[in-house]
């Protein structure tokens, strides 16, 4: 079965199950339907199946910090650490471990203590890095997961691993899979949503992040820019208005239709060229700001008023997930902090800090945060260890991805819970593992989906987000 | 609409027959059993395999089904006991349950999966068929098994399309362009046949350009290396390697060998070391800090899997962490075959490198290989008269030694003199060690002379460090032969480096001295060659800390700086710094002794000095175009010493376990035969041997996709037991048998496929039809898909009359919204795109720059891969991102133009009308879509002409927009109909 047939036949099915009662359907047409996505006969969609979890949440917003931010000077602040300054990493830590060929020839590896203070915040307690004012003020509704581990060292292999489940090229991501396994909720957005900050870094992203891998092509997500065409080839062109449009929509409309034969592929490119022409009024009455009362810019701070920064694509996924987007997935640069950490890293929070906890408040007060899962974090975390010349003032700090931190706030994500531990070198988790595996499977679980079941067949495997892996993490449920 | 059934073609609908086990019984047990009763051995459970018939009769008896455990299971009761497990979420239904039963009923038949049996040459059902409604269908064997199929399933075949349908299908499919007007008059006004249509298609360069876009979908071939800064790499002359065996029709055998070991073919020439391109062209790691070793066995992966997926159809990559689950191809079976491709002189990483990485074949056009042999020659001539001089010098060197004989410079004694002459053997143990006796600082001047004849770049003298941070002072010559010279604290925070900025000539004699004030700055370093004062440059200059270090000073070694292979004589170091008269006295003390011939040709006699500047110069521009202006291919090399291949445990590489394996093919083939080669070229010979059961089916296979749509199997990408089985068993077989026939012919196979009578059926449906067979596998009507996304872009350039024809080159870069990569790259690899100028906006898409990780807007809306693994099979969707850029992309408004400029050229609406809906469509307008559009023409004649800045705004899009005054409101509004003609479903259909 090619892709395109057997995502057909999904559809099919998908109709048929809603039409049908669910048992007869399963019972008596599964034969070559293998590869149905069982979770995907689930909420937004009527019915759910006995095997299948309940839905906690409907939509995904993921901040994700590429590059990969310090656990130190944010979620993961070992104050005891200060005392030790320039203190050469004790083997017994570093368990032989491999280090990327940027530090692995380096002679030593001098204990470098966050720069910054940390403070226990909230009710719950949770320490932070004194950077975090805002995000810190929200500390109670967030879970904070401290003890996430990866496989890859680099950053290529790790972002695709955390997008894709898989370090290599080729796999779907996330938001493809949610939007194959559930679907869309509106009818004239993308269902899959992707926003990169603008920002002069060097680090590069790649399409494959948001790629459909293997499934179809329509599942991949759709890169809004900032800027006059939030989406590819939006505006129309020059000398054509919306009427004009509307008109030339209505003769194509009426010349497809002259045909003499059946061809259901003809009455669809038909409706593609209706929701095109829906998307042209709905992306910009989506990406205009101007409605939003000046108190709810204050929160998102300045960096709001300038189209594609990290604070306005918060606004704007807030926006989304008022109107149903799926999966909203933002991109924000430049957390690479090898060498000048102390200074670089402060930009980035900058940039971040207000955004994403005045994100999480908006979403709160418009009852949106109850259904909608935030992530906030990156691919890997960065050495205790400085890279390069170590001083009170300055250090750097290697890929490590042996443990990192993340926050998920929303979504039947536990408000208030820290979970997980790393040792007192923040370089081996002692407590409570979890791995990329198990956060998309626990992902997967709040949208109601059972990641075992989630499956697409390619080249005769039936393959899932989560690979063979991935274990639900009750932990860090409500 | 079908033909109605023939009566003389038997029937038989499925369903009441005897029970097929590869159709029916073993898809049933690879869905519910394999996982835990399969191939793989380490999944496997109660050390029961239901892949193997031995073991199956363990659990089924035949003749009885209510007697055998494997039924009895499957409804079991208890909940441990039932099978498969509940926790699967998997039940087979009534319907697969009662086919079981029969299966076991009539006996438990057993039989290899399909496609690893060898080909067999089925049997032509001799038909006699009545003339009228399925004339033609007689004539090739191809449309005689079709028909017979078709019969057996109920079915009837449909008409024929319209002669001028089949002719845009035809070309469509064989070329990727439809036909132009004037060869759909051509055909038809009964200028041509059908088959002198298909064959002049079949030798035209647009045909091999469209085989080739096809091939690069396998091949993963892209521009860039597709990791992280994903920088630009040149792999063109092996695309056009592929552009040129599909045009001189290479036989398919010979294009598989050369791809897998043209490297290794005795006598294969240029060409088929490029042809190994192929294998180069996955993606490269240059992400700095990435692990050597990881990237390497993926590379190596990649080639594995890639090879299976292109030659065989096969998926093996399951079987690098474990035993294929479904396929009988263990873990054991991968690594061996993993092994062909692990020999490969390459790195896993070239840490931010940009461009070509090794190993690198230099392809220069015929222009460029006339031009090196005519410097070439002139290097032999040159280096004669230089010769010629140097042999006639005697004279001139003894009138120089009557001049210079007793001039002794007058100077102190210097801190170390070692005459004689040091042979550098190029190794670190061939250099020589001169102890800790003279000591370099940064306050202390000093100047260093010695003769060199340099063989190769490397290090020339050092005492330095071998750590991290290189302390100490050296001078060497970098790759280019240019000198350095370091005086290192700390590297590179705290150092001088200062670079000559001519090269040094292999082989020649220099006298070169270093001199250092201890001014702690760069402009305190001085270079002399051969008594003149070198013009540096300063590139690291900040040093204030001692350069003393425990090292010796050193001869012709130096970490990193690579072992110098030559002649160095006289080392001397002096403790201050000597100046030019000073330096230039050393030398001609040397070349004023007896001995000293060559040392006085070297510096002091002015013809040789001339001869050998003009030696030097020649040299220099052949070097530049073997530099700068000869293209590489990243092509196949192996390794001398050979490398070991290990199993990796869980497909790590850090984890290599058991024996070393030899490289062999897949045990279900029976491995390669005994005296084969275990290499690639054994591989390569038993790819295309006719005993292999899948090499021809599946090089069949893709040709048919290439008209059809879709394959005779549709799993391109997968032969194995998961995959889909042929509907057309027999014809798959046939063709493939009639393939290897033939020598391998490709362009026989299309040229049949082309004028078959199944390919020429109508493809118009009922809905009825349709749902029956929505992919069209019985091929009851003829094929209807999308245009691919190259074809989208190129029939509008067609029919605009803007494409350019030109065959190869590097990728070019037509229009993209600006900015799309830098939003991604944020300026790193290559900054931003820089649109091509001129024709270059108009080649086609086959040529469209392929940037791996921010794809070409057109090729991603439009289904192509992103060119990072091997694609077998595009999908094909249906989205309004498609719309919009058909809509309002530049192309196609600039291509609407110019399609609206040539309708005007006929006279009268109508006229205009059909030949814009010709031009895209191959077929004129019905009345009633006349109707819509002359409706149309005239709402946006009024429109305009109310609104001529409209006008002026649409017809000023691209490149090649008319002057402002030009642009009148009768040619937007032209110009709106061509864009809706290019936007009909129709358009972009081959129907």
């Amino acid at each position: 079965m090619s892709s395109d047939e057997q995502d057909l036949r999904r559809s099919a099915a998908l109709g048929a199950a809603l039409r049908t009662n669910r048992r007869t359907f399963l019972g008596g047409g599964m034969a070559g339907l293998g590869a149905l996505a069982l979770g995907s006969l689930n909420p937004a969609l009527g019915g759910s199946p006995a095997s299948g979890p309940k839905a906690k949440a409907k939509r995904v917003i993921y901040l994700f910090q590429s590059g990969a931010p310090s656990q130190f000077e944010t979620l993961d602040p070992k104050p005891g650490l200060v005392d030790r300054f320039g203190v050469e990493l004790p083997e017994s830590v570093r368990q032989g471990q491999r280090l990327t060929t940027m530090t692995s020839g380096q002679s030593s590896f001098p204990i470098a203590p966050s720069k910054f203070g940390a403070t226990r915040r909230g009710e719950s307690g949770a320490l932070m890095g004194d950077l975090l004012t805002h995000t810190g003020a929200i500390a109670d509704k967030l879970c904070i997961v401290r003890s996430m581990v990866t496989d890859a060292i680099n950053h290529d292999p790790a972002i695709t691993f955390a997008q894709t489940g898989s370090q290599l090229a080729g796999r779907p991501s996330m938001g493809a899979w949610l939007s194959y396994g559930l679907g869309s909720m509106n009818e004239d957005l993308p269902t899959f949503v992707v926003m990169v900050s603008s920002s002069a870094t060097k680090q590069p992203l790649y399409a494959r992040l948001w790629g459909s891998g293997f499934l179809p092509t329509r599942h991949q997500g759709v890169k809004l820019r900032s800027g006059e065409d939030p989406v590819l080839y939006l505006a129309n062109a020059p000398g054509i208005d919306r009427e004009r449009r509307r008109a030339m929509l209505d003769d194509l409309r009426r010349l497809n239709g002259l045909r003499d034969d059946e061809d259901p592929e003809r009455d669809t490119r038909v409706e593609q060229y209706e929701l095109a022409f829906r998307m042209q009024a709905a992306v910009p009455d989506l990406t205009d700001i101007s409605d939003e009362p000046e108190s709810v810019l204050e929160r998102y701070g300045p960096d709001v008023r300038r189209p594609g920064s990290f604070a306005r694509n918060c606004l704007l996924a807030r926006r989304m997930a008022e109107r149903d987007v799926r999966f909203v997935q933002l991109f924000h640069m430049g957390w690479d902090h090898h060498g000048n950490l102390p200074k670089d890293l402060t930009k980035c929070v900058k940039d971040t800090d207000q955004p994403s906890a005045a994100l999480v408040q908006d979403l709160e007060e418009r009852g949106l945060l109850d259904d909608t899962i935030v992530v906030w974090g990156g691919e890997f975390g960065r050495t205790v260890y400085s890279q390069g010349e170590l001083t009170k003032e300055n250090y750097g700090r290697d890929h490590h991805p042996r443990c990192f931190s993340i926050w998920l706030a929303g979504g039947g994500f536990a408000p208030g819970v820290t979970h997980g531990e790393t040792c007192d070198h923040s370089y081996n988790v002692v407590r409570d593992p979890v791995s990329t595996h198990d956060l998309h499977a626990t992902l997967l679980h709040q949208l109601g989906l059972d990641h075992e079941r989630l499956t697409y067949r390619f080249q005769g495997r039936d393959f899932r987000l989560t690979d063979v892996h991935g274990e639900l993490v009750p932990g860090i449920l409500a | 609409m079908t033909l109605a059934l023939l009566a003389l073609i038997p029937v038989h609908v499925g369903g009441d027959g005897p029970v097929d086990f590869g159709r029916d019984v073993l898809p049933i047990l690879s869905e519910y059993c394999f996982d835990c009763h399969g191939p793989d051995a380490a999944a496997r459970k109660g050390d029961l395999r239901l892949d193997v018939h031995d073991d199956v009769l363990f659990v089924a008896e035949p003749g009885a089904p209510e007697e055998s455990e494997l039924l009895a299971r499957l409804v079991h009761d208890d909940p441990e006991r039932v099978m498969p497990p509940p926790s699967t979420g998997k039940a087979p239904t009534a319907a697969e349950r009662e086919l079981l039963r029969r299966w076991i009923e009539e006996g438990v038949a057993w039989e290899g999966h399909w496609a690893f049996q060898p080909v067999q040459t089925p049997l032509i059902p001799a038909m006699s068929l009545p003339s009228g409604e399925l004339t033609g269908w007689d004539r090739d064997p191809l449309d005689l098994l079709v028909l017979h199929r078709l019969g057996q399933q109920g079915m009837a075949p449909s008409p024929p399309a319209e002669p001028a349908t089949w002719l845009r299908r035809v070309h469509l499919d064989l070329t990727g362009l439809p036909p132009t007007l004037e060869q759909l008059d051509a055909f038809l006004s009964g200028e041509l046949t059908d088959a002198e249509v298909v064959d002049g298609l079949l030798a035209s360069d647009a045909r091999a350009e469209h085989r080739t876009r096809e091939w690069l979908d396998l091949a993963r071939y892209a521009d860039t290396n597709g990791y992280q800064n994903d920088f630009r790499r040149d792999q063109w002359p092996w695309r056009d390697w592929v552009l040129g065996a599909f045009a001189a029709n290479m036989p398919y055998d010979r294009f598989v060998m050369e791809q897998v070991a043209g490297d290794l073919i005795e006598g294969g020439g240029r060409d088929a070391v490029l042809a190994t391109g192929f294998q180069r062209n996955h993606r490269t790691v240059t992400e700095g800090g990435s692990i050597d070793e990881e990237w390497r066995v993926e590379n190596v992966a990649d080639r594995a899997e890639t090879s299976a997926t292109a030659f065989l159809g096969l998926t093996v990559g399951c079987a690098r962490c474990h035993d294929h689950r479904y396929d009988p191809i263990s873990q054991v079976d991968y690594y061996r075959f993993f092994g062909f491709f692990d020999q490969v002189d390459e790195k896993g990483v070239y840490s931010e490198t940009r461009g070509n990485v090794p190993p690198l074949l230099r392809v220069p056009s015929p222009e460029q290989e006339g031009r090196m042999a005519a410097l070439k020659a002139r290097i032999v001539d040159e280096e004669a008269s230089l010769a010629a001089l140097a042999a006639a010098s005697a004279e001139r060197h003894a009138a120089f030694r009557a001049a210079n004989g007793d001039v002794i410079p007058d100077l102190p004694a210097p801190l170390l003199e070692r005459r004689g002459a040091d042979l550098l053997d190029g190794t670190r143990e061939g250099a020589e060690d001169l102890g800790d006796g003279v000591e370099f600082e940064q306050d202390r001047p000093f100047t260093v002379t010695l003769w060199l004849r340099p063989e190769s770049h490397g290090a020339v003298f050092c005492r330095m460090e071998d750590s991290d941070r290189y302390r100490g002072v050296d001078l060497v010559l970098l790759g280019d032969m240019r000198p350095a010279v370091h005086l290192i604290h700390q590297w590179t925070g705290n150092a001088i480096k200062v670079v000559g900025s001519d090269p040094l000539e292999k082989g020649a004699w220099h006298h070169i001295a270093v001199t250092y004030d201890g001014s702690r700055k760069a402009a305190g370093v001085t270079v002399h060659v051969n008594g003149t004062l070198a013009s540096l440059k300063a590139e690291v200059d900040r040093l204030d800390g001692t350069l003393t270090t425990d090292e010796p000073l050193r001869l012709g070694t130096r970490r990193y700086a690579g072992d110098l292979k030559g002649e160095l004589l006289d080392f001397r170091v002096d403790g201050h710094a000597l100046g030019e008269g000073a330096v230039l006295a050393l030398a001609r003390g040397r070349a004023a002794l007896e001995d000293g011939g060559p040392f006085y040709l070297a510096v002091f006699d002015e013809e040789a000095a001339r001869a050998r500047r003009r030696l030097a110069k020649t040299r220099s521009e052949l070097e530049r175009i073997e530099r700068d202006e000869v293209p590489t291919a990243m092509v196949l090399r192996d390794r001398e010493e050979p490398r070991e291949t290990r199993l990796l445990r869980r497909g790590q590489y850090d984890r290599p376990e058991g024996e070393p394996l030899t490289p062999d093919v897949p045990e279900l083939f029976g491995g390669l035969p005994d005296g084969a080669r275990r290499d690639r070229l054994g591989l390569a010979r038993w790819l295309v041997d006719p005993a292999n059961p899948l090499t021809a089916r599946v090089a069949v296979n893709r040709v048919w996709a290439s008209f059809f749509g879709r394959g005779l199997v549709a799993t391109a990408e997968d032969f194995g037991i998961r995959g889909a089985r042929p509907e057309h068993p027999a014809l798959l077989d046939h063709l493939a048998a009639e393939l290897v026939a033939s020598g391998w012919d490709l362009r026989a196979l299309e040229r049949r496929i082309a004028l078959s009578a199944t390919y020429r059926q109508s493809s118009d449906a009922s809905a009825a039809e349709r749902e029956q067979d929505p992919a069209n596998g019985w091929l009851a009507r003829g094929p209807r898909h999308r245009l691919d996304a190259e074809g989208v872009r190129d029939q509008a350039l067609l029919a605009a009359g803007l494409l350019v024809h030109k065959v190869g080159g590097p990728s070019v870069k037509p229009y993209q919204p600006a900015g799309l990569w830098k939003e991604l790259a944020g300026g790193a690899g290559q900054g931003a795109y820089l649109e091509s100028t001129g024709d270059d906006l108009f080649r086609r898409s086959l040529y469209t720059y392929r940037k791996r990780t921010v794809p070409h807007p057109q090729l991603t809306t439009f289904d192509a891969p992103g060119f990072e693994l091997c694609t077998a099979r595009r999908p094909s969707t249906n989205t309004p991102l498609q719309a919009l850029a058909l809509l309002n992309g530049p192309t196609y408004q600039e291509a609407s133009r110019h399609l609206a400029k040539r309708m005007l050229q006929a006279e009268g609406e109508e006229a205009r009308i059909t030949l814009g809906m010709r031009a895209v469509l191959s077929r004129g307008p019905t009345a009633a879509e006349l109707e819509v559009l002359k409706g149309a023409l005239a709402r946006y004649r009024r429109e305009f002409e109310a609104d001529s800045m409209a006008a002026v705004e649409l017809l000023g899009v691209g490149a090649t927009a008319a002057s402002p005054r030009t642009r009148t409101p009768e040619w937007a509004a032209y110009t709106m109909i061509a864009s809706t003609i290019l936007n009909l479903d129709e358009a972009i259909t081959q129907r």
